[in-house]
């Protein structure tokens, strides 16, 4: 086992030498340390809050390292943010110290159109940055929901994903190269400029995903890919949650793949009718959210194959979009869910479990088993073309008992999802809410070595403790 | 607000997923979790659990917020946060009282029937000895700065006389007349009076007669944005009483944030009150009035020739863009006149910034946030910009001025009367 130098009882507060310091590297006006900016800064999309002394808002690399340096002097944590927008906890201090915002970082540096690559600090909005290159006739897929308040910075360090993964991947598969401050503050570059580069071991993909653990991340090389020339979306409404998930199938095995293959199931359907009453048939089993894209001319060819597909399944409905309005009206369901939730309870426990395409509908069934056993709402909705999976407890937070009963339920869920071949989470990272279930999917020699690589890099813990490890 | 949220239900309804960061214009320019709805929801929250005070900090976060609504708007949730911080500028006046230069302004001119017309009465007789006029503009500016006024700031004349001292009874049309009641406002009397007399013009063109009590006031809504209840009660009492003898079906409010005031704010001030509740449903404003009032089929006037045809572009005021959903109303109106042209800026429902006494207390980023509004509004290349909030057009005076663009700013009524004269002819 490591160490756990991080206890907080073994942290000193900042005293004022330490806040005097960080201000001469930053500039008085980049550090914050009134008790409402540090109410503002120690909470992300979880709502989950921590406590915290300062908020600094470095403007370099050199910067971040004399922070990290004096980080290692005087034990303090340093917790990295961009807009703090996790879904797990990622950016939320535990132990105090420094959140570092990476805002101000926020530039384009390069989009290089012969090479297909971009380079770019790590405080750009995802947003931001696919608007920039989408002008320039690029695509950078990476989807996540917040996507117009999100950081690139983030989505690397957590490795964010989306709906288009199911065609396009997730974020690790578009960053060739970091530049990386190590938590005892040397600045280091990873990776290549090139579309391959296999010399020495891969430390960029080791800094993807790594949630701020091993690293700050101050400059990301990406890939960028030509833009799909069209696209188009249908929605197909079944009976039962199974034909939803033998669609998925075999529209897969036909050897389609949509651009987006979103799955919503009974409850979400009826979850989001009594919210904007779209006219969807309440008693449907399950709906997905096709689209597909490429060039102009193939696309009918797809959705011919997916209609056949979906119509030998006997389905309530199928519907396809003839232009982008009709697209949008039929996204309307999808998109007006994350509100309509709320309709049911006013707390989400949202995870996202990914389990084998093949095993979606026994995974739904399982998990409404599971829920309705200790009667509690649930609903199931996602990225059904890779198998991730947002399955959502909808409670009361403020019933302890309930919370507790969902706590069961999530573990049961866990522990489903491993049994079934799948993974805790396809994109949202393990954060501090997925920590104390990590040993379900990983085995106790490869825990050794992630902690043996945390404490290469990061010998004192000072950066972002308390994150993915159970404590 | 639904009837029954109350504050700590709106407060614990955010679930902090950040989404206003995005939509947001003060935190655009600041990019600081306290400028932003999520941080100031959760510093609310932290006043209600007794973990914080009402510093002068927590002030300061309250009062940089415009008010414009984007985040309720944009809000997956539907956490009306910017009701939730009007309504905490308010509990801290209840517990810190109102701030010195406030208290006096609120309570004691504003409040006052006699004291601030004559105050500004002395003004409009003065003003040339603290300001110079300027070239080619409607506005003064300070020979000197002033706190809380920037010498570079354009400023509007103050009218002489205002408009509600000049001649009442000729606004009183013939017997058996339709009849609609008039509330122009603060700025309206005091400083654009030609909207006031515009607006009487083109409803006399529509055949009405005008009830324009004297003794009307301001509407109260910069005393209620600082959370000074009391005075914007007395105020609304005063304008309840004023207009109360001429029994009207009607009062048009040419002012889009005065309007929504009157109707939005009123009831929330007198909860329960049959009087203000239906003193409130009178409350017309002139897109939605106009627009009723036009002929079903326009008549054939002939298409004015292109060079004669004036290109307008449109700023939706938040009040009554968010607030009230009316954004589609003066479109119609626009695009529906034979003289103009109508083309639409990329963000038209951005806030101008100048959200009433931010603008004075925070001047810079007041214009700040308005310089992405005269990108928008260049980028049109129209020759003018119309809205109907009065607060917009000052603020959109001040930066078309400080810019050089030479893009006039007109008033709704403006652009309906100059179209109801082309008419005629």
């Amino acid at each position: 086992m490591i160490q756990q130098t991080a206890t907080p009882h073994q942290r000193s507060h900042l005293d004022g030498k330490i806040i005097k310091q960080i201000k001469a590297i930053c500039g008085e006006k980049h550090v914050l340390t009134s008790k409402e900016d540090l109410i503002c800064y120690g909470y992300d999309a979880t709502n989950l809050e921590g406590p915290l002394d300062l908020v600094v808002f470095p403007g370099t690399a050199p910067e971040i390292s004399e922070i990290l340096k004096l980080a290692n002097r005087n034990l303090f944590p340093v917790v990295p943010r961009g807009l703090g927008t996790g879904f797990t906890g990622g950016s939320v201090p535990v132990q105090g110290g420094v959140v570092l915002v990476l805002t101000r970082l926020n530039r384009i540096l390069e989009i290089d159109e012969k090479n297909l690559i971009a380079v770019v600090e790590p405080g750009v909005v995802t947003g931001d940055f696919q608007k920039k290159v989408e002008a320039l006739g690029f695509y950078y897929p990476p989807d996540p929901a917040s996507q117009l308040y999100c950081t690139l910075g983030g989505n690397v360090a957590e490795c964010a994903g989306g709906p288009r993964a199911v065609k396009y991947g997730v974020t690790k598969d578009y960053v060739l190269g970091l530049e990386v401050v190590l938590p005892t503050g040397e600045i280091i570059n990873t990776g290549v400029r090139t579309m391959k580069g296999v010399v020495g071991y891969d430390l960029t993909k080791l800094f993807v995903g790594s949630e701020g653990t091993l690293g700050i991340i101050t400059k990301i090389i990406l890939r960028i890919i030509p833009m799909p020339e069209a696209r188009q979306t249908l929605m197909v409404i079944f009976r039962k949650v199974e034909d939803a998930a033998i669609a998925v199938s075999k529209i897969i095995s036909a050897k389609v793949v949509p651009s987006t293959l979103e799955f919503m199931d009974n409850a979400s359907i009826q979850c989001v009718e009594d919210y904007l009453h779209l006219g969807l048939p309440r008693d449907a089993g399950a709906l997905l959210l096709i689209e597909v894209d490429g060039d102009r001319e193939i696309l009918p060819k797809y959705i011919q194959k997916i209609e056949k597909i979906a119509s030998e399944l006997n389905p309530y409905q199928i519907k396809v979009a003839e232009n982008a309005a009709e697209a949008e009206t039929l996204m309307k369901a999808r998109k007006g869910l994350s509100p309509a939730t709320y309709r049911l309870n006013p707390t989400k426990i949202a995870e996202d479990i990914t389990v084998p395409r093949d095993q979606i509908a026994t995974f739904i069934t399982e998990a409404r088993k599971i829920a309705g056993e200790r009667n509690l709402k649930i609903i199931n909705f996602g990225h059904a073309g890779d198998g991730n999976i947002h399955t959502s407890l909808m409670i009361d937070g403020k019933n302890e008992e309930e919370k507790k009963r969902a706590a069961e339920a999530i573990e049961e869920i866990f522990r489903l999802t491993i049994r079934l071949g799948g993974t805790l989470s396809g994109e949202h990272g393990v954060g501090l809410t997925k920590a104390p279930y990590i040993d379900f999917e990983l085995g106790p020699v490869e825990i050794e070595v992630m902690k043996k690589i945390k404490n290469v890099l990061d010998p004192n813990h000072i950066l972002n403790p308390g994150k993915i490890f159970k404590a | 607000m639904n009837e029954s949220e109350t504050l700590q239900e709106i407060a614990d309804k955010c679930v902090r997923c950040g989404l206003c960061q995005s939509v947001c214009p003060v935190f655009a320019e600041l990019e600081k979790e306290t400028a932003v709805a999520r941080g100031k929801v959760s510093l609310i929250r932290k006043v209600f659990s007794g973990d914080a005070e009402y510093s002068e900090k927590l002030s300061t976060h309250l009062l940089q917020c415009l008010g414009c609504g984007a985040c309720s708007e944009n809000c997956p949730n539907g956490v009306k946060a910017d009701e939730l911080i009007l309504a905490a500028r308010a509990l801290m006046v209840e517990k810190k009282g109102l701030s010195f230069p406030k208290w006096v302004i609120f309570r004691k001119i504003l409040g006052s029937v006699r004291l601030f017309p004559a105050l500004l009465k002395t003004g409009s007789l003065l003003q040339g000895l603290l300001l110079k006029k300027v070239p080619r503009e409607s506005g003064l500016h300070l020979r000197f700065s002033l706190p809380y006024l920037d010498k570079e700031r354009l400023i509007p004349f103050l009218a002489n006389p205002f408009f509600l001292d000049r001649d009442p009874k000729g606004r009183e049309g013939k017997e058996g007349q339709k009849r609609i009641g008039l509330f122009v406002g603060c700025s309206i009397n005091y400083l654009f009076p030609e909207i006031g007399e515009s607006t009487v013009r083109l409803l006399e063109r529509h055949s009405f007669s005008i009830g324009l009590p004297q003794n009307q006031s301001c509407c109260g809504l910069p005393a209620y944005g600082s959370g000074d209840l009391e005075a914007a009660r007395t105020l609304a009492r005063r304008n309840l009483e004023a207009f109360r003898s001429l029994s009207l079906g009607q009062i048009l409010v040419p002012c889009a944030s005065c309007f929504y005031f009157l109707k939005e704010g009123y009831p929330k001030l007198f909860p329960g009150d049959e009087e203000v509740r239906s003193f409130s449903e009178k409350i017309v404003e002139p897109s939605t009035f106009f627009l009723a009032q036009m002929p079903a089929k326009p008549q054939a006037a002939g298409s004015p020739d292109q060079d004669q045809k004036i290109r307008l572009t449109y700023h939706d005021p938040c009040h009554l863009r968010r607030s009230m959903k009316i954004f589609q109303e003066p479109r119609q109106l626009l695009k529906s006149l034979p003289h103009v042209e109508f083309l639409e800026m990329k963000q038209p429902n951005r806030c101008c910034g100048m959200g009433g006494s931010f603008n004075f207390i925070y001047y810079d980023l007041s214009k700040k946030i308005m310089d992405r509004k005269l990108d928008d509004i260049e980028g049109t290349t129209a020759d003018a910009v119309t809205t109907s909030c009065m607060g917009c057009m000052i603020q959109l005076k001040d930066g078309i001025h400080s810019r050089k663009m030479g893009t006039k700013v007109l008033h709704l009524v403006e652009v309906l009367e100059k179209a109801s004269i082309t008419n005629d002819q």
